[in-house]
């Protein structure tokens, strides 16, 4: 029973990343994988009357066990080599720093960072909302992170906190970041709508050379890896993109941005749908994680709006609040939501 | 439609702190509430 509803759950995610409500990208190819795997396991278990592993097995410990299952599962070398060590997000990551603009976070780097701070309030918040409903100190961590809007940072904080919970806690990221921004332009009317009618005029903001963003670039990663060692494989990956692109190096900018970020970002959906079994759906904290998750995008949603507020007020140009939504992460789409809500 | 209301410049800004923060955020929680980690020892017990 717990298969049919995974495989109509599947179905529903190809049907909304065919309609574009969800991200093609990451839910088409999850929805197949999960399509897929709990319909030849329901036919495995009938035959064997026993939890069969077709497409991998992330249980898999020993040595001995993980190479058996390294060539009988066509994903497991996918799953050993890019997900159990985190390696799949910090190709996403490579990916995205090479299409990642910095100019105006350069240009204007008090607003930019003011409105970020703000808009980490769903990751902040929840974690102890999470504690108080009974999540474990790492299970909340890694929940929380939804909060930051950003599907690769969620995958790698997860298999670092709480590894038996990061398939729904991924699945719940990327699944409520779809929804999201069809939701997020009903809460920016919050705002008054004269405020979000406030003209900027783009040419005001100032140019920054390549080199600065270049500078920019590594002496951050080096800074934020001495800070943060256990996160800097994310920084060293993010920033090694984004100092490719501002060198101009042309061979490698395609790569990053073609190959390297579809190719990881395909196989993340893939894997991810083939992970989710019927064991998932039934793990009681799931229920707990789907409303966590909504609480920590709605919170950072909020924060972001109020930082854009409350920027307004405090620097009296004229600003627009609706940025303040831009910075829930995810390069670029909350931007373009801000944008879109903007025009209207 | 208000065409003149272009802020997309102005949020990219923004956007793109908000991985710089979520990855500072990331780091502090995988170090400090992994199990074994200084929070998951203060609050886990």
């Amino acid at each position: 029973m717990g298969r049919l509803f995974l495989i109509a759950l599947g179905f529903l995610f190809l049907f909304l990343s065919y309609r574009k409500v969800l991200e093609p990208l990451i839910m088409l190819p999850l929805g197949v994988g999960m399509i897929s795997v709990n319909g030849g396991l329901m036919v495995m278990e009938a035959q064997t009357a026993q939890l069969g592993t077709l497409f991998v097995n992330p249980l898999a410990g020993n040595v001995e066990e993980l190479m058996y299952f390294l060539q009988i599962d066509f994903l497991q070398p996918i799953y050993t080599f890019t997900f159990s060590n985190g390696l799949i997000a910090c190709l996403v990551f490579m990916g995205i720093g090479a299409i990642t603009d910095i100019d105006i976070l350069l240009a204007k780097p008090f607003m930019s960072l003011f409105l970020a701070i703000f808009a980490e309030l769903g990751t902040i918040a929840t974690l102890p909302i999470a504690m108080a409903m009974g999540l474990l100190p790492n299970e909340a961590g890694a929940i929380a992170l939804v909060g930051g809007a950003d599907g690769p940072m969620v995958l790698y904080g997860s298999i670092m906190l709480a590894r038996d919970l990061f398939v729904p806690i991924t699945v719940v990221a990327y699944v409520y970041l779809g929804v999201t921004y069809a939701g997020y332009p009903f809460l920016v009317r919050i705002i008054p709508r004269r405020l979000r009618a406030i003209e900027m005029d783009w040419r005001t903001i100032p140019q920054v050379s390549p080199g600065a963003k270049f500078a920019f670039a590594v002496i951050t990663a080096g800074f934020l890896s001495l800070l943060f060692p256990v996160a800097a494989p994310l920084f060293a990956s993010f920033f090694v993109g984004l100092a490719i692109k501002e060198a101009g190096v042309l061979r490698f900018i395609e790569f990053l941005s073609g190959p390297l970020l579809y190719g990881a970002t395909f196989f993340l959906g893939f894997t991810l749908g083939a992970l989710l079994g019927v064991d998932i759906i039934l793990n009681p904290k799931v229920a707990i994680l789907l409303v966590l998750g909504v609480i920590a995008l709605t919170l950072s949603g909020l924060g972001g709006i109020a930082g854009g507020l409350i920027y307004r007020k405090i620097t009296k140009e004229p600003f627009n609040p609706l940025v303040g939504i831009a910075a829930v992460s995810c390069v670029p789409t909350t931007a373009k939501v801000a944008q879109k809500c903007a025009a209207r | 439609m208000n065409k003149k209301a272009m802020i997309l410049p102005f949020a990219m800004g923004p956007c793109v702190a908000g991985v710089i923060t979520t990855a500072i955020i990331t780091g502090i929680y995988i170090t400090g509430f992994r199990p074994g980690g200084v929070f998951f020892t203060m609050f886990g017990s």
